[in-house]
Parts: structure tokens; C-alpha cells; sequence
């Protein structure tokens, strides 16, 4: 089949009735989510996880990857007009985002990284179009070696190449394939680690973790918090989103660059949204011809990193979908979800489910378009959300919180397995370690067990089948290369670091 | 604060590493190991307490250098009690009486969390929400939970 046969198909399902409401409330609710201050794309998703699984497949994937990109499109809102950062990307849009509010530009700023946004997700959507088929013919050859070596390097890539404490975020990815451990073995029927509780043996409840480590933490901080940033009244009007002539003249070459430069990186297993953004905004600083203006309002400063943020999330669906290995952690848990919903995303996922497919991608494009609508004529919306007292808003939250845990699977245990994992969250908070990579190590921990389990059978024991065949090779010496960066670097950033030291005690 | 030069999140952070390998691996021991060949449900976990425990030492010793200025944001007690314990509290409740009354207690003593807020509005806002969730989710979405249980 063509392309364009295809994604006629895809318009078919994404253009039903049915598609174009779940497609609508998915970026609603995740523009709301995304705009309460604290929340990320993360939490966002993991609190509005359960009502998809009251969904038939095809639309609760729309509806969550609409949560996805719309929670992306909220996140920048309250950066912008409160100067506090939800999540990691964001806080590369308030660098200039909050001083160009300042200057009374907050609603030029709010348009263009909308404009932002949703050019980068077309350009990643287009290539999420063209690579994810040719991919996966390549990964009907892959083998359990493969597989293994291909997901040790996703899961490695995910801990060293974002974060910046490599042993915390390696200890993450291992204590998350443990807890992906947790319930019945299918191989031999032994329950593992499940302490005699039955409610166990399924396995832990994937949305009562990421809830627990992801939005409870942040719940429980802004609720014991005295003062709630709010935003200054009658900042935005329709007249003030308009942006000049040279304002696009300046930001419409960054867009292109930040697109390309998050599409890269979103497709890149272990690297998403945040290692982009970063990117584009030191890219654009480099090549500008007044590197002094950024962080004091520069228009690239903001329409860069936008796109590239919405490109990488588009392009992170290319190895989640065409190979089962999500790219990042978000990736991880819609990787999850699918799973709960009976999809598996692989290589034989395009070819056998094409409506599926086609459908979510071409639901992309409707998405973007519903979020450029929400988030330009109607802004006045959310910016009057961000008024509504906070002490109103989280007990809503913990409720539905609540209800949408439990309704999964109807357990108890579910709820109890959440407040545990949510003062673990806390912990790791306070012992500064990144959560995010955890989650990777939980929903492919299964799948590195199996694959590797089949490999070595297939093997007869022998380790060394994972470095004669060439492609398991390949995947293994790109996990060399990158322990070798990283080891280097720390040498090199170490010994900068103990200088200052000694620049500032001498 | 610092022991042995180190900050001490980082010694703390090291040792519950090292101390959640060890016990993964001694409860691994519990399931058969098997072979290389033909691994039982022990092998694999075995593995990754082995290397929790080994990346403890790592995160004092190699992580540990990094001097650090920022403090940690410590949630205040009584949001972290009411809260947990709302949640606590749903579950208890559900089962037995139903999503109505487990809405309304998870609201109201959330509510509580915020130190401004009274008892009026807790009972207010709980009996708003629960309203909105029994017409949403038992009527709206046709979740199988009952909306009040006797």
C-alpha cells in the first residue's frame, strides 16, 4: 500500500466521530493538566492514565498520545506567565519565555511557541510517517540477541545521556527491572517478590506507580505550600498575541532549526524532549548574531526549543511503535498502557494493525490543529484556570487520582501499592534522584528478562553470542562509546569543578 | 550536613542502594537458579540486586565529590498525612460502602491538607466532587463500581 492509501485509512478513523471527541478530549484534559503548575507532561499523563482504559484501543491510544503532546502544549503556559517550570523542557522556555512576559510580551510569546509547537509536531509527525514502516521491516530480523542488546542500549542510553548523577539514574533503571519483576514468572509459574499477597501476582499496577512517583510528590509540595504564583490579571488579549512582522521574521527559522534538531533526538532511543529543548535553545544562542539578548526575552530563545520539544514527543513514537522499545520514559509508560490495552508495539505492529497505526498518526495532525485552536483564540481560558485557588484544585486531583487507580482492576491493593510508591517518590526527591528512568527499567524489565532468557537458550549458554552477531555487536559498542563519554566527561567536568573549588577557597 | 567528607543524602542514597541489592539477591536466592543455558526465575534477579548493590559505592564515592548547595523541599508533615491517608482511606471505604462515601472522606480530609481551608469548605467541596464523580464515572463512563453500597 501507498502512503497516501494509508493515510487515507488513517483519516478514516482519526475523522470518525468517535475519533475526532477522543482526539478533542485528550487535548483538552491535557492542556488542563499541563497548566496546573507543578504538574508535567509525566504526571499529567500518569494521573489521566485510567480514564483510557474505559476506551476501546484504537481511540484510548489517541486520546493518551493527545494527552501527551497536549499536556506539552499546556506545560508552556504556566512557564511562560508564572516563571515556574513544570518539567525539565520547560525550563528552557522560561529562560526567555518570563522575561518577554515581563515586558508586557507575555501573549506574543504564547503565540508564537503555540505556532512552535505545532510546527515541530507536523515535521516529527511527517517523519514518524515515513521512517516507522522501513524501520520495522528492518526488525523482523532482529532476534533475541538483538532485542536484548538493543534494550540494554535504550535503557543505559536513558540514564547516562539525560541526567547528570549516572550512578543514581543506572540505580533508577535496575530498581525499575526489579519492580518489573514483581508477580507470576511465565517461564516457570513461580511468584517473585510478591510476599504472599495474591493482588501481586499480575505484577505491580503500572498506573499506581507512575501516579505515586510522578504526581503525588509534587500534589503533596504545592498543598503545604503557602503562596500560589498567580498569574497578573488582564495580561492577555487578543490584540497583545499578535506578533510584529520582525517577531516572525525571527522566529520562523528557529522553528525549522529546533524541529529538526528535536526530531533527531526524539527518535534517538534514551534521549527526548528535554535533551532537545536544551539543544535548540544552546544552538540558537550560538549562532545568534547578539548571543547577549537570550535569557532577556529573545523571541528563538522561545520558538526553538518549543519545536523541538513538540518534534521529539511526534518522533519518539517511531522506536516505541515500529521496534516495542520506547526512546523515553514518558514512551515507557504509554508503552505500558498499550500493552494493558492488548497492543504490542513491534515490528509486526504497522503491518498488522494499520488502522491502529494510521489512525494515531493521523490523529496527530488533528490534534495539533485542535491545540493550536485551544491554546491561541481561546488562551483567556487557561490563564483564568491558573487563578483558581490551588487548595480547590488538589483535593479534585487526589480524588480522581483515587477513583482512576482503582477502577484499573477494582484492587485495594492498588491504592495501598500507590501511597507506597508515592512516599517513595518523596525519598527519592529528597536523595536527589531523578525518578524518570525507573520507569523504563519497570516496563522493559520483563522484556530484558525474556529476551535474554531466549537468547542465551538459543545460544546454549554461550555469552559471546551477543558480540558475534553483527547487529547485537553494534547495539553493544554504542553502549561502550557512550559509558566511555560519559566517564570522560566526569573526568574533564570533575576537575573543572574541583579548580572552581580551589579558585574560590584561594 | 557531612560524614566522612561526603554530603550526607549521598551516603544515605548509596547505602539504600547497596542494602536493596542485597535484599533483592537474598530473596532471589529463594527461586532456582538454573543454568546459563536454561535460566530459572532466579537468574535474572540475582543479576540486578548484584549490580544495585555494586552502584551503591558508586554514588558515594564517585557522585559524592559533587559539592551541593541546594536544600531539599520538604513536604509539610500534615499535607503528607492527610493526603496519604485520604488516599488510604478511599481504599478502605470503596469496597465496602461504595464510590459516593469513598469520594466524599478521600475529598474532605484532603481538603484539610491546606491550612487554610475549614471545615466547611472541606464538607462543601467533598460533596460537590463526589456528586460530580458518582454522575461521571457510575452514570457518564459506566464504570463497574457501585455509587453507594448498604
Amino acid at each position: 500500500m501507498d502512503i497516501f492509501s494509508n493515510m487515507a485509512l488513517g483519516l478514516g478513523v482519526a475523522l470518525s466521530l468517535q475519533g475526532l471527541f477522543f482526539c478533542f478530549v485528550g487535548v483538552s484534559l491535557g492542556t488542563l493538566v499541563g497548566v496546573l503548575p507543578g504538574l508535567g507532561p509525566m504526571a499529567s499523563i500518569a494521573m489521566l492514565l485510567p480514564l483510557t482504559y474505559h476506551v476501546s484501543p484504537t481511540f484510548a491510544l489517541i486520546m493518551l498520545a493527545g494527552i501527551y503532546y497536549g499536556a506539552a502544549y499546556g506545560g508552556r503556559i504556566t512557564s511562560i506567565l508564572l516563571n515556574l517550570a513544570g518539567e525539565a523542557s520547560s525550563a528552557v522556555t522560561l529562560l526567555d519565555g518570563y522575561p518577554m512576559a515581563r515586558q508586557g510580551r507575555a501573549g506574543v510569546a504564547l503565540f508564537i511557541t503555540a505556532i512552535a509547537s505545532f510546527a515541530g509536531g507536523i515535521v516529527g509527525m511527517v517523519l514518524l510517517m515515513l521512517f516507522s514502516q522501513p524501520l520495522a521491516h528492518l526488525a523482523i530480523r532482529f532476534s533475541a540477541q538483538e532485542y536484548f542488546s538493543l534494550m540494554l542500549l535504550g535503557l543505559v542510553a536513558a540514564a547516562l545521556l539525560a541526567g547528570e548523577a549516572p550512578f543514581r539514574a543506572l540505580a533508577m533503571v535496575v530498581l525499575g527491572l526489579v519492580l518489573g519483576l514483581v508477580g507470576i514468572d511465565l517461564n516457570s509459574g513461580t511468584a517473585r517478590f510478591t510476599f504472599g499477597v495474591p493482588a501481586l501476582y499480575d505484577g505491580l499496577s503500572l498506573v499506581a506507580i507512575a501516579v505515586g512517583l510522578f504526581g503525588l510528590p509534587e500534589v503533596m509540595a504545592s498543598a503545604g505550600s503557602k503562596e500560589q504564583a498567580r498569574p497578573a490579571p488582564g495580561t492577555i488579549t487578543m490584540r497583545s498575541l499578535m506578533p510584529t512582522p520582525s517577531d516572525w521574521k525571527q522566529a520562523t527559522l528557529p522553528m525549522l532549526r529546533g524541529s529538526a534538531i528535536g526530531s533527531f533526538f526524539g527518535a534517538l532511543p534514551g534521549t527526548g524532549g528535554v535533551t532537545a529543548s536544551f539543544m535548540s535553545y544552546a544552538v540558537e544562542k550560538r549562532i545568534a548574531d547578539d548571543p547577549s539578548r537570550f535569557g532577556k526575552g529573545a523571541i528563538e530563545g522561545v520558538a526553538s526549543p518549543e519545536a523541538a520539544n513538540n518534534a521529539a514527543v511526534q518522533t519518539s513514537f517511531i522506536p516505541t511503535l515500529s521496534l516495542g522499545i520506547p526512546g523515553d520514559p514518558v514512551m515507557a509508560l504509554m508503552l505500558g498502557v498499550m500493552m494493558v490495552h492488548n497492543i504490542l508495539p513491534g515490528p509486526n505492529f504497522i503491518a498488522g494493525q494499520p488502522e491502529l497505526f494510521w489512525g494515531l498518526v493521523m490523529s496527530f495532525v488533528i490534534g495539533n490543529v485542535m491545540l493550536v485552536i485551544l491554546n491561541v483564540p481561546m488562551i483567556g481560558l487557561w490563564v483564568r484556570l491558573l487563578l483558581v485557588p490551588y487548595r480547590v484544585l488538589f483535593p479534585i486531583i487526589i480524588a480522581l487520582v483515587c477513583i482512576g487507580v482503582y477502577s484499573v482492576m477494582n484492587q485495594a491493593m492498588d491504592l495501598f501499592v500507590l501511597i507506597g510508591f508515592a512516599l517513595l517518590g518523596y525519598a527519592l526527591k529528597l536523595l536527589r534522584f531523578q525518578a524518570a528512568p525507573l520507569l523504563l527499567g519497570l516496563v522493559l524489565g520483563p522484556m530484558l528478562e525474556e529476551n535474554f532468557r531466549r537468547a542465551m537458550v538459543i545460544a546454549g549458554g554461550d555469552f559471546s553470542s551477543f558480540f558475534t552477531r553483527p547487529l547485537s555487536a553494534a547495539f553493544l559498542v554504542c553502549i561502550a562509546l557512550i559509558l566511555a563519554w560519559t566517564i570522560y566527561s566526569r573526568i574533564r567536568g570533575g576537575r573543572a569543578l574541583d579548580e572552581a573549588a580551589a579558585n574560590e577557597a584561594g | 550536613m557531612r560524614i566522612l567528607g561526603r554530603d550526607v543524602t549521598d551516603v544515605v542514597a548509596g547505602v539504600a542502594t547497596s542494602i536493596i541489592g542485597l535484599l533483592v539477591v537474598y530473596n532471589a536466592w529463594e527461586y532456582p537458579m538454573g543454568t546459563a543455558r536454561d535460566m530459572g526465575p532466579g537468574y535474572f534477579p540475582t543479576l540486578a540486586g548484584v549490580a544495585l548493590a555494586l552502584l551503591g559505592p558508586g554514588i558515594i564515592f564517585v557522585e559524592g565529590r559533587r559539592p551541593v548547595d541546594e536544600k531539599p523541599e520538604y513536604v509539610h508533615p500534615r499535607s503528607l498525612l492527610l493526603i496519604l491517608g485520604s488516599i488510604g482511606m478511599f481504599a478502605a471505604l470503596v469496597g465496602p460502602f461504595g464510590l459516593g462515601p469513598a469520594t466524599f472522606a478521600s475529598v474532605f480530609l484532603s481538603a484539610l491538607a491546606d491550612r487554610t481551608s475549614t471545615l466547611l469548605f472541606a464538607t462543601v467541596l467533598a460533596f460537590c466532587v463526589t456528586g460530580f464523580a458518582v454522575a461521571a464515572f457510575v452514570y457518564g463512563l459506566g464504570v463497574q463500581i457501585p455509587g453507594i453500597r448498604w
